[in-house]
């Protein structure tokens, strides 16, 4: 049994945007303002699991939304369709680099999970040749906020027996406004000498302030560092160990001692973790069993709470079901279009028709980060609604969620005011099975995980590029905030100026060509010209599997 | 008007009688006997290569038959007499640096034979090709295969040469000598055609490129432990 995927649904409810009144049109608002800039990521409820993948297949997919096999190497210089040199094009006159030039391209990346903040991604593709590897390069910057760099490399190919080939992925995300580091992601999977078996190696650092814009980035941090072995045709197993630094409670306000100091156990990377957890897993190609031991770290002094264990618990590989967790699920706005404070204290009244349950009134208490909707007792199999008391009595299989979603795109009101609500953060929950779907699979003890240490940063800077060549939205422009839908034809030169389009990163102004930099400001004009270059601190003294025994 | 191929010095003239063991004439001089065609010329030609006109002979017959040419001898497969007219014409344009007749020596030997029907006459020629001072072309690329998204570079040198044209997809006119780059974003078979004239003669060179197409390895959908499709 599968379930509507959340996404489609996203989107749909986000064409459905007359949800809005007329006295609030979100459409008024400025494209820079939180409302259109925050971003959706499509979480899971298992998420100590999914890390090990969600980056890469984030990143893979917005690759596949690219369009870059028309660019590779890339072809720049011919018309990606018909492939025809321009006719005043001569090799002899330009440099090697002009096959090497990156491309824009607007890419969906709500499709991919992300919001629909399409700053232009810039792509750069190459592959030796048939038997070498392909490499891709992605960078996004986002405006002055931040900088995305992605590295892809595709060694082997991925196959039936070996659904991991041999792939290595690297994703930095760094803030420009703190500074900081916001998000690393790497993947690397290997095969060994015999070809039976491939180890996957991941990695990713999370800074909080993704998920709650509200805390200062740097503060709250989370790592997750895995180890899969899978045998090349058959099954695998594996461990997955997580690492939460500040995370005592999501409230800046709580970050204190009792005598209003901050707290010292540290953070990322010299601070003592919060929670350490470590998860064990086997699976075959229908469902996953995984045993997990979360607890704090001995020396920690501020974390209190018990040790929690799960025991074989038996996953569906491909049957999901979906909510938004009230908390950190979603973004409030107000009529500027900003998030509205964490402690607003504003309720608003609110009523929805819950299937399983009936008509639900009340009022909700809007906070910049999500809605106090009640949670009751479900099905961890399909999200239906059962008795409080299963989940109270700890019974396989039943825990509490959210009792409803509230809709992207809603608008609350009082008689004065409105107040946009995004579904920032939806949650994919993969159905907890009975128990005996995992009866033949074998846990494994923990292995080592990867350090830290092992992160590959993606600092480069990024390439000079021309016009946007390639565009997800040309036929729904109305989605593209930033470039409307637009594309250029690469050896066409729109504006007249003697700059193909391709390099051209002005195409309709004859008087503007180049803005190396990226900065807005074109390269003869700016007195500046020097890329906001992400500066990593990459802590490689630091060992964090020392202090603690996972 | 056959052009006058007479450019060797040896003039023999011959007169060559008919065969007489076919006696079809009445041996006692009886007015319906037949007489054979007479053919009378030059025995040795001399042409330059590259073309391929030889001459034309003109047998007669004292009886007025009409008369057909045809040849045989060594090195007749390469050449061809127009039964009629007796013109006498290489098949294919002999190549003085690469000689086709027998001996390999550039002379080229066969028969000529006239016919009225019942009697013939026949003649031994010989035809020696000369050597010109043509063009000559070398054609070379840079690597002779390459992958998609590449580039190639053609180099050509001449001797001899006045003017050269270059083929591909359209004709340009190129120095006698140089390079030119060519990048290729689509894959197959490509043939650069090299024309080099003088004010003699011309010569072609070709060289073939083949652009094979790179694959481009596969990105996955998604790697996963779980399915969400």
């Amino acid at each position: 049994m599968k379930y509507l995927n959340l996404l489609t649904l996203t989107i749909g409810i986000y064409l459905s945007i007359p949800l809005v009144t007329a006295s609030y049109n979100i459409d008024d608002i400025d494209k820079d303002k939180a409302v259109w800039t925050d971003h959706t990521v499509q979480l899971y409820h298992q998420f100590f699991l999914m890390e090990a993948f969600r980056p890469l297949n984030a990143g893979l997919c917005e690759i596949e939304n690219s369009g870059y096999e028309n660019w590779i190497n890339l072809n720049t210089v011919g018309d990606p369709v018909t492939k025809v040199i321009p006719a005043d094009f001569n090799p002899d006159e330009n440099s090697e680099d002009i096959f090497n030039i990156s491309y824009k391209a607007s890419i969906n990346q709500r499709d991919c999970g992300a919001n629909e903040n399409n700053y232009a991604h810039i792509v750069k593709a190459y592959q030796e040749n048939s038997s070498e590897p392909l490499y891709i390069n992605t960078f996004n910057k986002n405006g002055s906020v931040s900088t995305a760099g992605r590295e892809l490399i595709i060694k082997t190919e991925t196959s039936e027996s070996n659904p991991y080939g041999e792939i290595e992925h690297s994703y930095s995300l760094f803030g420009h406004l703190s500074n900081t580091g916001l998000y690393q992601a790497n993947t690397r999977s290997e095969i060994n000498e015999n070809n039976t078996e491939v180890t996957v190696e991941s990695m990713s650092l999370v800074d909080f302030i993704l998920l709650n814009p509200n805390i200062p980035a740097g503060l709250i941090k989370e790592m997750y560092s895995s180890i899969i072995v899978h045998e090349i045709g058959g099954n695998g197993y594996g461990t997955i160990t997580s690492f939460a630094w500040g995370q005592i409670n999501f409230s800046l306000a709580s970050m204190t001692d009792t005598n209003g100091d901050p707290l010292t156990h540290g953070y990322y990377p010299d601070g003592i973790p919060d929670r350490v957890r470590t998860t064990n897993f086997a699976y075959d190609d229908n469902f996953l069993v995984y045993s997990s031991k979360e607890s704090q770290v001995p020396s920690s002094p501020y974390y209190t709470a018990p040790t929690d264990t799960f025991d074989d618990v038996c996953l569906s590989r491909d049957q999901y079901w979906t909510y938004v967790p009230d908390n950190l699920g979603y973004g409030v706005y107000d009529e500027s279009g900003n998030r509205v404070s964490d402690n607003s204290n504003i309720s608003l009244n609110f009523s929805i028709d819950v299937e399983g349950y009936g008509l639900w009134t009340g009022l909700l208490s809007l906070s910049g980060t999500g809605l106090n909707i009640p949670y009751v007792c479900k099905d961890a199999n399909d999200g239906s609604i059962v008795s409080n008391d299963l989940c109270g009595n700890n019974a396989y299989g039943y825990e509490f969620f959210p009792l409803f979603d509230v809709p992207d795109g809603t608008v609350l009101s009082n008689d004065n005011d409105h107040y946009y609500v995004r579904q920032l953060k939806p949650r994919i929950t993969f159905s907890i099975v009975d128990l005996n779907n995992c009866s033949g699979l074998e846990i494994q003890p923990t292995i080592q995980t990867p350090d830290h240490r092992e992160f590959e940063y993606v600092e480069s800077i990024i390439p000079p590029s021309g016009a946007i060549l390639f565009n997800q939205y040309q036929n729904n422009p109305e989605f593209d905030l930033i470039y409307n839908g637009i594309v250029y034809i690469a050896n066409e030169d729109s504006d007249g100026d003697g700059v193909l389009n391709f390099l051209d990163a002005y195409p309709d102004d004859a008087a503007k060509s180049k803005d190396d930099d990226y900065d807005g400001i074109e390269d003869s004009s700016d007195t500046e010209i020097q890329q906001a270059i992400p500066l990593w601190n990459k802590h490689e003294d630091k060992d964090l599997f020392d202090n603690y025994d996972h | 008007m056959y052009k006058n191929n007479i450019y060797s010095a040896l003039l023999i003239l011959f007169l060559v009688s008919c065969s007489s063991s076919n006696d079809n004439v009445n041996k006692f001089g009886d007015e319906n006997s037949n007489s054979p065609p007479e053919l009378v010329g030059l025995i040795d030609f001399a042409i330059d290569e590259n073309s391929t006109e030889v001459t034309q002979f003109t047998a007669t017959d004292p009886d007025n038959d009409p008369i057909t040419y045809s040849i045989n001898g060594i090195d007749s497969s390469l050449l061809t007499i127009d039964e009629n007219l007796g013109l006498l014409t290489f098949i294919n344009a002999p190549d003085y640096e690469n000689p086709q007749d027998n001996d390999q020596n550039n002379i080229y030997a066969v028969n000529i034979i006239a016919s009225d029907g019942s009697l013939s006459a026949e003649l031994g020629i010989i035809i020696q090709v000369n050597d010109i001072d043509e063009p000559s072309i070398s054609l070379t690329l840079s690597s002779t295969d390459i992958s998609t998204y590449n580039t190639t570079t053609l180099t050509w040198t001449t001797d001899n040469a006045d003017n050269c044209a270059l083929t591909f997809n359209e004709t340009l006119d190129v120095d006698t000598s140089g390079s030119k780059t060519f990048y290729f974003s689509t894959p197959g078979r490509n043939t650069f055609t090299m024309n080099c004239t003088n004010d003699l003669s011309s010569a072609t060179a070709e060289v073939e490129l083949v652009v094979s197409e790179i694959i481009i390895k596969k990105i996955p959908d998604k790697i996963s432990l779980f399915n969400e499709d």
